[in-house]
């Protein structure tokens, strides 16, 4: 047992409201640079959608991502020797018009332009050649786009439905939508760094933050197309690549990430899993449908003793360990299994996890008579005449679950690689969670159904309510549980730091070249 | 002393040259294919000179007279047809004859005009038995003693081609000289002895027929060399062509063999229909 510890992330799918506001704060500290501006690090996509870059879940297009052929895994798109023999060949690179040309407006033409017949207008110019250009693109185009032919319907996910199936859920008030925001994961098994002929990238050793050097970084972009996610991108400008940092300049000082100190609908956790480095081989190799318990598997309990010691020998911090303990990452993934990884099927075996969004495909569309709820309203206030009633509320047990207005498939495929009663598990734990505090807080549901509820979905009263409380009422530090850094360590692991003691004060890089 | 000797020694052999160049008189045709018949015929097309059927209705017998004593000398007045006549036969300067009396140069053209009115009467020498290269190679280097003990070619004369030791430079450079004079005009040299220096190196120890052929056939491999070595034109575009040519199919293959490569954005479809404003 070889125990690593990983930053780890979870993202709840019920909660995100699509405002962008993590891309944005992403965008301004990170990104917001010359050859930089068309990476997001961070985006958020309309699922279902195409996302960003358009189609990046279709390996058939991008290639990215490791495939299992006659019982073993290589990359898709590279590998050891084809990479070699192919060096100068990487044709499923994306191309700028798969991403989108970044552009801004001539603002000051609005206030500088001389007084004529005409309003002067801010024209659009590209960010890359300078020159005025038709904007074709942008990084969340398809926004709240779902349903549209060119989007919704592109969507990669749909493969394996039925055409009935995918017509029933672009039907007019039935269609519904949810939102995917996507940073690197960070995985255990990055195809990034096993792509890379330079050796530029690394996953740290502390923390499993996979980054890329930029002083080793020489260009090859075979990242940029291994990356089955798309989170890597290549810098014009400077001639490197670069991805999400994971913030790790604000984690080490103790500091959520941007993305998830700025989240609105406070989706995001962050938080120490501890996992067996022997075991990533074995799970990387399993069949598509035990690779997600497989993946869970090698994540590792922090309060079992002998994970303990074997973490201390493999010299994990005892604080990191502590804060494993408590990290909200650990509950959501194997506490309560609610979360699960996205596109297991890429065998990247990815570090952020998604909770599966129930509200937009549990809810249903009914016939009311809101006449009477009408009267009793201020004759000034707006009127509401339609008659029909967004509904979430269930008399059914799972009634909802098999009307759901998503086919399950869909879901499946995004977050199971395919397994969809995996999916059913999770909706049936969230769904138990609201019956059980429909039952505490409105009471209208018996205790007799609320437990058995619970137990078909197999929760506890005590754990629904720990999900009802980090779901809706988590505070900043139940959120985001940071291990102190200890960069000192992993410092003097590689300088004797004794050699500088002594030397010129602090903000030198090298000796200066005056005084004594 | 060395500069005493050597225009001394000079001297005696210009003496022998002159004494040996002195012809019977009124003895044209003797005289013609001597003197003449090497570079010139009368009737039978151009060799190294011009044909010279009917040379006395085109010049007066004065310049006839003094072109055969001194061409160069009648070039220099400015005689614009000696010019023209010089540079249309590559600038091979013909041999002045001091030694030539006007009668006799006058029996030379009786004998032309005789000649002229029955044409197409060869003057060169007989039909040569082919050549061997090789042997004519070994003859010219002198490998191979020439049968009358005739000096080796390359004593004063140079041919460029590879492998071969260099000659010498008294005489002129030989490597291209059938493009200059012609097969037969070379035979016609070597035959008939019209350069005063080769007159007297050759007088007494004349080459063989066998001999004439094989050095001749050299020449004209080493001139063909030559000159397909310095005529690299034709080859340049060929290889232009072939270039382009191989390059396209290459590139036409090279399509075909990576044809499942991504070959535009996903988004062409989309970006298609969208209107520009250009």
């Amino acid at each position: 047992m070889d125990v690593r510890s990983q930053i780890s992330m979870v993202f709840h799918l019920d909660k995100c409201i699509g405002c962008h506001t993590c891309s944005i704060a992403c965008k301004n500290i990170w990104t917001d640079r010359k050859g930089a501006e068309y990476m997001w690090w961070n985006n958020v996509e309309t699922k279902p959608g195409t996302g960003y870059p358009t189609k990046w879940e279709d390996q058939e297009v991008y290639r990215g991502g490791w495939k299992k052929s006659n019982g073993k895994v290589n990359l898709l798109g590279t590998g050891k020797r084809r990479g070699l023999t192919n060096i100068f060949y990487n044709p499923n690179l994306p191309v700028i018009d798969d991403y989108y040309e970044p552009f801004t407006y001539k603002y000051l033409d609005l206030i500088e332009s001389p007084e004529g017949d005409d309003q002067p207008t801010a024209r659009p110019v590209s960010l890359i050649t300078g020159k005025p250009i038709d904007i074709k693109m942008g990084p969340n185009w398809d926004d709240d786009l779902s349903g549209t032919p060119d989007f919704g319907r592109n969507d990669p996910n749909l493969k394996n439905l039925s055409a009935e199936e995918q017509e029933v859920m672009f039907q007019l008030e039935r269609m519904a939508f949810f939102y995917l925001p996507r940073i690197c994961n960070h995985c255990l098994n990055p195809a990034c760094v096993a792509s890379c002929p330079s050796g530029a990238i690394y996953k740290r050793g502390e923390d499993g933050v996979v980054l890329i050097n930029q002083e080793v970084c020489r260009a090859w972009r075979m990242c940029v197309t291994a990356c089955p996610y798309k989170k890597s991108y290549y810098n014009w400008y400077t001639g490197k690549s670069e991805k999400c940092i994971l913030c790790f300049p604000r984690i080490e000082a103790g500091l959520a990430p941007a993305c998830m100190h700025s989240c609105v609908g406070r989706i995001r956790y962050l938080g120490v899993l501890l996992y067996d480095a022997d075991r990533i081989e074995s799970a990387v190799h399993k069949d598509d449908e035990d690779l997600i318990d497989g993946h869970l598997d090698i994540i590792l309990d922090p309060f079992d003793e002998k994970v303990i010691q074997a973490a201390k020998m493999s010299g994990v911090a005892d604080s990191t360990i502590h804060s494993a303990q408590y990290s909200p990452v650990y509950k959501y993934v194997k506490q309560w299994k609610l979360a699960l990884p996205l596109h297991a099927e890429f065998r990247t075996l990815p570090m952020l996890f998604y909770v599966p969004p129930l509200l937009p495909v549990m809810a249903t569309v009914k016939q009311v008579d809101n006449t009477e709820g009408g009267k009793m309203m201020n004759p000034i206030a707006k009127y509401w005449d339609d008659n029909w009633l967004y509904d979430t509320s269930t008399t059914e047990l799972w009634g909802t679950l098999d009307q759901v207005r998503f086919p399950l498939k869909y879901l499946a495929n995004l977050l199971s690689a395919g397994n969809e009663e995996m999916i059913k598990d999770k909706w049936k734990k969230l769904m138990a969670v609201r019956i059980h505090r429909r039952r505490v807080t409105v009471g209208d549901i018996s205790q007799e159904k609320t437990d058995e509820v619970l137990r078909e979905a197999g929760l506890t009263a005590e754990m629904a309510d720990g999900i009802f409380y980090l779901t809706a009422l988590a505070k900043f530090e139940d959120r985001f549980v940071i291990p102190p850094a200890h960069r000192e360590q992993a410092i003097e692991m590689l300088d004797f730091t004794g050699d500088t003691k002594g030397e010129v004060g602090f903000g030198f890089k090298s000796k200066v070249k005056r005084g004594l | 002393m060395k500069s005493i000797q050597f225009p001394a020694i000079a001297m005696a052999i210009l003496f022998i040259a002159l004494c040996n160049n002195a012809f019977p008189q009124n003895q044209g045709e003797t005289i013609f294919k001597q003197v003449c018949a090497a570079c010139h015929t009368i009737g039978s097309g151009k060799l190294v000179g011009p044909d010279l059927a009917n040379v006395h209705t085109r010049h007066t017998k004065e310049w006839i007279i003094s072109f055969v004593k001194s061409s160069q000398s009648v070039i220099k007045s400015g005689d614009k047809y000696a010019d023209s006549l010089f540079k249309a036969f590559n600038q091979v300067p013909m041999p002045d004859n001091p030694t030539l009396t006007n009668d006799q140069i006058e029996g030379i053209i009786a004998y032309i005009t005789e000649k002229s009115s029955s044409p197409g009467t060869s003057t060169t020498k007989a039909d040569l038995p082919p050549g061997d290269v090789h042997r004519g190679q070994e003859l010219f280097v002198g490998n191979i003693r020439f049968a009358n003990h005739g000096a080796a070619c390359n004593s004063c004369h140079n041919v460029d081609m590879s492998g071969l030791v260099s000659g010498g430079a008294l005489g002129k450079d030989l490597t291209q000289v059938v493009s200059r004079i012609s097969v037969t005009g070379v035979q016609g040299v070597v035959a008939g002895l019209p350069f005063p220096q080769m007159k007297q190196a050759y007088e007494s120890k004349p080459l063989t027929d066998q001999e004439i052929a094989d050095v001749t056939a050299f020449l004209k491999e080493a001139n063909d060399l030559s000159v397909s070595a310095q005529a690299g034109n034709d080859i340049g575009e060929k290889m232009l062509f072939g270039g382009i040519s191989g390059a396209v199919l290459l590139l036409f293959l090279f399509s075909l063999f990576w044809i499942k490569r991504k070959q535009r954005t996903v988004n062409y479809t989309l970006f298609k229909r969208q209107i520009s404003s250009t």
